[in-house]
């Protein structure tokens, strides 16, 4: 049906009214939606939309905490990828190339709510020294292990985690989303936030070693309660 | 005093085991301090895999669709009155040189005196 439909909508040069099931959508590459949408077919647009979504919203929920803002944001996104469409040159994912939108999309929200400093202070802010970090988490350095490493793990620490990832920076949240729970390599997470494949492992065991102080910090705390 | 793994290396150990270093897994099997802080970033980092997935409390699909620009090709009615609008061109010149072919001869014999 959709090679009819593909035929059809070159022999007229414009788009066919036909609502693709997103079954369809997940198996048709990316190569294939892009020519569509160039040529006309919003409704291929949507299947991008739709393939692109949970990514591209787990980017937006890190960095923007206003949900009115989230939801002006992540439409932009999607508007300006659709704009940028026809420079894409397929050297990435498509979906890569649409979380890097989402990420500096977000970023430049930031800078212009002046949520992080500007550019000179921002490397430095985003992913600056361990120390400003753990600044960042409020917690003290050189926090006892030892014995409180089992009592992470024996402990429910879902809540605790989740707070401590919510203080991160926003390029450390990003990377740990990225990473763990969407699953891209170093390189392609390099591609999304524009860092080196080597900066963003270094950044990862960074934020992991914060993320553990903070737990076990939140331990020490309990503890004296 | 025991020289215990780098922080990094046992994170390492935790994530991916089997591209770990022959030094590092000497190490870890003897060394519980470094086996519990292993243990707790596996603990970790599994529970940062199992965070939920956050949702928009909208159609973003929809939105964004009924946001786009129209696309600018031209519709089907509109090549259909472009190609009526040709035939019937086609057929008012048709019939005109048809109706008039024999008065055509007399049109341009007072050209050539004016130019003159």
């Amino acid at each position: 049906m959709e090679i009819c439909l593909n035929i059809l909508q070159h022999f007229c040069n414009q788009p066919v009214e036909w609502q693709v099931s997103s079954n369809t959508g997940q198996n048709t590459t990316d190569h294939h939606l892009v020519e569509r949408v160039l040529g006309g077919d919003t409704s291929a647009f949507g299947i991008i939309v739709n393939n692109t979504e949970n990514l591209v919203t787990r980017i937006v929920f890190d960095a923007i905490h206003n949900e009115s803002d989230r939801k002006d944001i992540a439409q932009d996104i999607y508007l300006k990828a659709y704009q940028k469409l026809p420079t894409f040159k397929f050297q990435s994912k498509l979906s890569t190339w649409i979380a890097q939108i989402g990420y500096n999309t977000c970023i430049d929200y930031l800078r212009k709510k002046k949520l992080v400093l500007p550019e000179n202070k921002f490397e430095e802010t985003e992913a600056g020294s361990e120390n400003e970090m753990l600044d960042h988490l409020n917690i003290a350095q050189g926090i006892s292990a030892g014995a409180a490493d089992a009592v992470v793990i024996e402990k429910n620490i879902s809540e605790i985690l989740k707070t401590g990832i919510s203080k991160l920076p926003v390029l450390y949240k990003t990377l740990i989303t990225l990473y763990h729970n969407e699953e891209l390599s170093y390189e392609e997470i390099g591609e999304v936030t524009g860092l080196p494949a080597g900066t963003v492992k270094s950044y990862l065991f960074r934020a992991r070693k914060g993320l553990r102080n903070y737990l076990l910090h939140q331990y020490e705390k309990e503890d004296l309660w | 005093m025991v020289k215990h793994l780098t922080d990094d290396e046992v994170q390492q150990f935790a994530l991916e085991k089997l591209n770990c270093e022959k030094g590092t897994l000497d190490h870890i099997q003897f060394c519980r301090e470094c086996q519990a802080k292993a243990e707790g970033y596996r603990v970790m980092i599994a529970d940062i895999k199992h965070r939920s997935q956050p949702a928009l409390e909208f159609d973003l699909s929809a939105a964004v669709l009924h946001r786009l620009p129209l696309p600018q090709t031209k519709t089907t009615s509109d090549r259909g009155l472009i190609w009526l609008f040709i035939l019937i061109g086609i057929g008012i010149t048709g019939t005109t040189i048809y109706r008039f072919r024999g008065s055509f001869a007399y049109l341009f014999d007072g050209l050539t005196t004016i130019l003159i």
